[in-house]
């Protein structure tokens, strides 16, 4: 975390709302994009968005270390995230009418294959990779997301999702496990 | 067929969290073991697949109807003010057990504030005057038992037992 955002999280402790608003500037885009990799919908991502600052505006005296803010972020909308894939949402969504969404979002997958012609192909790994994320219990998930896709490491996901690293290590092989039984065709092509 | 030699090792190692005399080890098994290289192999290729899976960006727009509606909420919901001292947990539960320490101060002072007033209100009374001189004790006739709330009581106790009417006074505290 550079010095400026620690700054801000300083003067956002010490109740300086302008403060807040620059946080919310600089970290809306990732916990939306986070939020979007673990629910698979607009909708959904966009609830997480919003509830995450909100709570962290509430819950602010609780971050000791200001230059952990980013975990405490992520954390919170990591949970927000769980919650709500506990009360059966974080569903692809088909997107019957793009002007309902801004900028027509929708998850991507960059050219993997050794064909990067071949578009057919990665959309069907992707429908193939979410259908088989959507049925992994939700801690599983969120480590999955956090680690493979974000790019977190090990000891950064068991501070945002507070349990130690032989956890998210488990966790982690359990979920890419269940993946590659579901992908292993698609897999053995590549 | 499972390869029961899978285990979380081998995404560690593609992690690139073993330790060089860690890698050393899962890199001759995996010479020697097909199971282990194909499963290595098929984790690989998702864990390509999955670092390449992006959002696009929601645009600008998005965001600063975002931001509004997450600063409209604020408002609407009246967060605890930051800066009042107030919102730390500690501070509110310290007050919390001052006031209830006060509480019983009052309460016991306020006890025996009542208690010594009714004493003072049965002395006055059976002296006379406000300006009674001299300890009420000094006077016999003038001691009041703190079980006799009124003169007339006490001196009815003084009496011979033949001559003492029951009589219980109720004007207690008057």
């Amino acid at each position: 975390m550079t010095s400026d955002l620690s700054r801000l999280v300083i003067q956002f402790q010490n109740g300086d709302k302008q403060a807040f608003a620059q946080l919310v500037r600089a970290y809306q885009r990732r916990v939306y994009s986070l939020a979007y990799k673990m629910l698979l919908n607009h909708s959904d991502a966009d609830e997480v968005a919003q509830e995450t600052f909100v709570r962290a505006y509430k819950r602010i005296t609780a971050l000791k270390s200001p230059e952990h803010f980013e975990s405490f972020i992520y954390r919170i909308a990591t949970n927000y995230a769980i919650d709500l894939l506990r009360r059966g949402k974080g569903r692809m969504v088909a997107m019957t009418d793009e002007t309902d969404l801004p900028g027509s979002i929708q998850l991507t997958l960059a050219s993997r294959v050794p064909n990067p012609e071949r578009n057919l192909e990665n959309k069907q790994l992707l429908a193939a990779i979410i259908q088989a994320a959507e049925e992994l219990p939700p801690r599983q998930r969120a480590t999955l997301v956090l680690h493979d896709i974000e790019g977190l490491s090990k000891e950064e996901i068991s501070r945002v999702l507070e349990c130690p690293e032989a956890t998210v290590r488990s966790n982690l092989h359990i979920a890419r496990g269940k993946l590659k039984k579901k992908l292993q065709k698609l897999l053995s092509s590549l | 067929m499972t390869n029961r030699h899978t285990t979380p090792r081998h995404g560690d190692y593609l992690d690139g969290d073993v330790d060089p005399k860690g890698r050393l080890e899962i890199e001759r098994h995996l010479s020697e073991c097909p199971a282990c290289r194909a499963d290595m192999i098929q984790l690989a290729g998702l864990k390509n697949l999955l670092s390449g899976i992006t959002v696009p960006d929601p645009g600008d727009e998005y965001a600063r109807s975002s931001e509004k509606a997450i600063l409209d909420r604020l408002v609407e919901e009246e967060p605890v003010p930051i800066a009042s001292g107030l919102a730390d947990d500690s501070v509110r539960n310290l007050l919390k057990n001052l006031i209830r320490i006060a509480a019983v101060v009052t309460l016991l002072f306020g006890t025996f504030y009542l208690v010594d007033l009714r004493e003072d209100s049965g002395v006055s009374r059976l002296a006379g005057t406000a300006t009674h001189e001299g300890p009420a004790h000094e006077d016999s006739t003038l001691i009041l038992d703190p079980v006799q709330k009124t003169p007339e009581a006490a001196k009815e106790n003084l009496l011979p037992d033949s001559t003492k009417t029951e009589h219980l006074d109720t004007n207690v505290g008057k």
